[in-house]
């Protein structure tokens, strides 16, 4: 006998004589609870099933229930009741019976929901501010400061090398001020011929720039890719629309992206020049009649002295660039030009993106301690078993490392295995989906497991 | 026509299900599923979906607001990876992937009425 | 490692003939990191197969280029006519010397040898030319990166550091330069580098190697 829990919200809906049929058709002795009641042993059943609301209950939802019932995640199903009741009224019991048959069929996944919670310390790169300090104090949450030190992950903590400290969360504080990418005297801005991406594509439309010398200012670090595309975009059409003459300073170009690589030779065929510049030794001062601005650089190619009037310096929009690079700090190999928040809705406020770690921004520091609070102290649910890499298919290719967005994914330095770290995973499931080797298996969740609720059937 | 329709269940599915009240009928059968995040789908998983179906429509959130952030760009390579190699091989089905909120369907609306019924208006 | 990458697929659906049962047989190796055919390109490329109406299955083996682990697809290649190799070239004559009395066809055409230089780009590293001097030009190898495998170079087409062949390349010539002087070696230039025996490469016919020290 298969038993049963339904979880409704409405019991009456469901008629004696079809539950009575399935007993003793199929052995499925179903018990209907009110989703709001209170049942005490939620073990004892093989399944359980939410019916209706179907919307609300997301995968995380349903870890943080099978977590609290204490029950394998991966016996919880969602079952979309009033959908199917609405869209296919005729065979609703059908569709439904098919549902949980083949959710039988399935063998359960040796899964546990558990708690995570991360340690209550901080660590502050480079500096706390005041105000931060002062904030974190409050909260009573504990901060170290080691700017020289090495991360390492370690479950939901960081691990600091040389010292020994576990933290539970990094606090990455960019300067306080917002500082362009390539600063310059203020007699140079004084012209006024030195503006940002911005403008340029504002004018463009409107203004001819025939026989202008323009200079892009491109740096190393902070660059999208966005505006990568755009400085090709735009030199090219000055340079073939207008005739002007395009000066592209760079300390390295991005060209692997979608297109880049495309646009980037459009732009050389067309007059642009590309140099590459070390942009420490670069220089600019207004000309004598102020109308525009003189440059001098070396280039790296040949270490000669250039001195460029330029009638336009175009740079880049200002920002807060990170004053160090973050990458050497995680086990990956992904180059982080500069950390900031992603502009994510669904991600937590401050969070680049990395969990466990937070960017502070300038006048926000109450919030941010706020959701620091709340992560320390509430933790996660995460289901521990789901992922599970094959390591005699796996190759070491390094893929799932470079496409994993939490960086969940780490090769164990002595045995040189690749692990996926239960505690940061969200199951999103790339790295399986890219893995050439298909050896990271995602359980419950492969293509043999995707369960139908909802066939509906056409009129035709 | 056999469709099967995909989404993540923190917005495509609940778009899906609203598309569906109101567009299912046209189709012989319309199949729906949900997954944690569109970025678990793999070429293989597409094309075998496509044996038994026509068509498949996928829908997740947004590019910038996927909540495994790369999620629906994953989503969106592979498709695009998909339908190259469907056309290279001359097999008249079909991929679309729609990134949605869970209530605003306008862009499954859209992103369907060309994977479905592009082709059959042209002929027209 | 060698890259290769994916037949057109019409040039693979030529070789099938209607009706046939197909296995696409992957290659557990090099192939499988150029992400060209490793496990998920096999399975891809097999329901590709039943999309189009073939009875096709996968499967993959560590190394096609061993006999030994091909040995190991005996059973599944037993129940299929024809079988599609997604391994470089080495892996398709190896399978083709294990089982003489199949049709096997290659399904990827094997490009070069090299090094991922990120995700999804590859680049050529090494010619095996059978004589190595890499040393001799600050590991930028002259052979394989310049378009003319000059050995006394650069040539006049060499244009803001790339190459007058294949504008998007780097001109070899120029990145040994640039490499040399910054670790100020500058002078190693200078000495001329005379003809080489190009015997030792593809020029001399198959190459074979027989290690007495190994052999039992």
């Amino acid at each position: 006998m298969t038993k049963l829990l339904w979880l409704v919200d409405n019991p009456l809906l469901l008629p004696d004589f079809w539950l009575e049929k399935m007993e003793k058709e199929k052995g499925w002795k179903i018990e209907i609870r009110d989703r709001e009641s209170k049942v005490l042993n939620f073990i004892d059943y093989d399944r359980i099933f939410i019916l209706g609301d179907s919307l609300s209950f997301t995968r995380e939802r349903l870890s943080l229930l099978a977590y609290e019932w204490k029950v394998n995640p991966s016996k919880i199903q969602v079952f979309p009741w009033e959908e199917v009741k609405i869209v296919f009224p005729q065979s609703f019991f059908s569709i439904l019976e098919q549902f949980i048959a083949q959710s039988l069929a399935k063998p359960l996944a040796p899964l546990v929901a558990e708690r995570v919670v991360p340690e209550n310390k901080v660590l502050v790169l480079p500096q706390a501010s005041q105000t931060l300090d002062q904030a974190l104090k409050e909260k009573g949450i504990e901060t170290v400061v080691a700017p020289s030190s090495t991360l390492r992950r370690e479950g939901i903590n960081f691990h600091l090398f040389p010292s020994g400290d576990t933290v539970g969360a990094v606090v990455v504080s960019p300067p306080e001020e917002i500082t362009p990418p390539v600063s310059f005297s203020s007699e140079v801005e004084d012209t006024r011929k030195l503006v940002d991406l911005k403008f340029m594509e504002k004018e463009i439309e409107k203004k001819d720039f025939r026989g202008e010398t323009i200079i892009f200012l491109l740096p190393k670090r902070g660059v999208t890719e966005k505006e990568w595309l755009q400085t090709f975009y735009l030199s090219r059409l000055l340079a073939k629309r207008d005739r002007a003459e395009i000066f592209v300073l760079v300390e390295e170009v991005l060209v692997a992206g979608e297109n880049l690589e495309k646009e980037y030779r459009q732009a050389r065929s067309c007059g642009v020049i590309f140099e590459k510049v070390t942009f420490s030794s670069l220089f600019a001062q207004p000309t004598l009649d102020m109308r525009g601005i003189e440059v001098e650089f070396t280039t790296e190619r040949d270490r000669l002295k250039r001195k460029i009037k330029a009638d336009w310096l175009v740079s880049l929009p200002e920002r807060n660039v990170l004053p160090f690079d973050l990458a050497p700090f995680f086990d990956s190999d992904r180059i982080e030009e500069a950390i900031l928040p992603l502009a994510n809705p669904n991600l937590s406020s401050f969070s680049p993106g990395i969990e466990g770690i937070f960017v502070s921004l300038p006048g926000e520091e109450k919030n941010l301690v706020q959701v620091i609070e709340k992560y320390l102290t509430q933790g996660i649910v995460r289901e521990r078993g789901r992922v599970e890499v094959n390591e005699e298919k796996c190759i070491l290719c390094l893929t799932c490392l470079r496409t994993c967005p939490w960086r969940a994914v780490a090769i164990e330095k002595e045995r040189k295995k690749t692990r996926v770290n239960w505690e940061l995973c969200h199951l999103c499931g790339l790295c399986a989906s890219f893995c050439p080797a298909h050896a990271i298996e995602i359980k419950g969740l492969s293509f043999e497991d995707w369960l139908s609720p909802v066939s509906l059937g056409g009129e035709k | 026509m056999k469709i099967v329709a995909l989404g993540c269940d923190k917005s495509g599915y609940p778009a899906l299900l609203k598309w569906g009240e109101k567009n299912a009928s046209p189709f012989e059968e319309v199949k729906l599923f949900s997954l944690p995040c569109l970025g678990l789908l793999t070429e293989e998983a597409i094309f075998r979906t496509l044996e038994n179906s026509d068509a498949l429509l996928l829908a997740g959130c947004p590019l910038d607001s996927c909540h495994n952030q790369n999620g629906s760009r994953g989503a969106y390579l592979k498709v695009k990876k998909v339908n190259a190699l469907l056309q290279e091989a001359a097999i008249p089905k079909k991929v679309a992937v729609a990134f949605v909120t869970a209530d605003k369907i306008g862009e499954i609306e859209k992103v369907s009425q060309e994977l479905f019924w592009g082709e059959k208006n042209d002929n027209s | 490692m060698i890259i290769a990458e994916r037949k057109p697929i019409k040039e693979i659906f030529q070789f099938l003939l209607p009706g046939e049962k197909v296995l696409v047989l992957g290659c557990g190796t090099c192939v499988t990191v150029c992400m060209a055919g490793g496990e998920k390109e096999a399975r891809e490329l097999a329901s590709l197969f039943r999309l189009k109406g073939w009875k096709s299955w996968d499967f993959t083996v560590e190394r096609q280029c061993e006999a030994e682990f091909n040995l190991k697809a005996k059973e599944e290649i037993a129940k299929v006519d024809t079988v599609v190799s997604l391994a470089c070239g080495v892996g398709v004559q190896t399978l083709a010397d294990c089982f003489p009395e199949k049709k096997i066809f290659p399904g990827l055409n094997t490009t070069f040898m090299g090094m991922p230089v990120e995700q999804g780009l590859w680049e050529e590293r090494c010619w095996g030319c059978g004589n190595c001097i890499l040393h001799l030009f600050d590991y930028v190898c002259p052979v394989t990166r310049c378009a003319k495998s000059l050995l006394n170079g650069p040539c006049g087409g060499s244009k803001d550091g790339k190459c007058e062949v294949t504008p998007d390349r780097d001109c070899a010539w120029q990145l040994i330069y640039d490499r040399l002087r910054k670790k100020n070696k500058l002078e190693t230039l200078f000495s001329i580098q005379p003809p080489r025996d190009w015997s030792t490469s593809r020029y001399g016919g198959q190459r074979k190697m027989v290690r007495e020290d190994v052999r039992l």
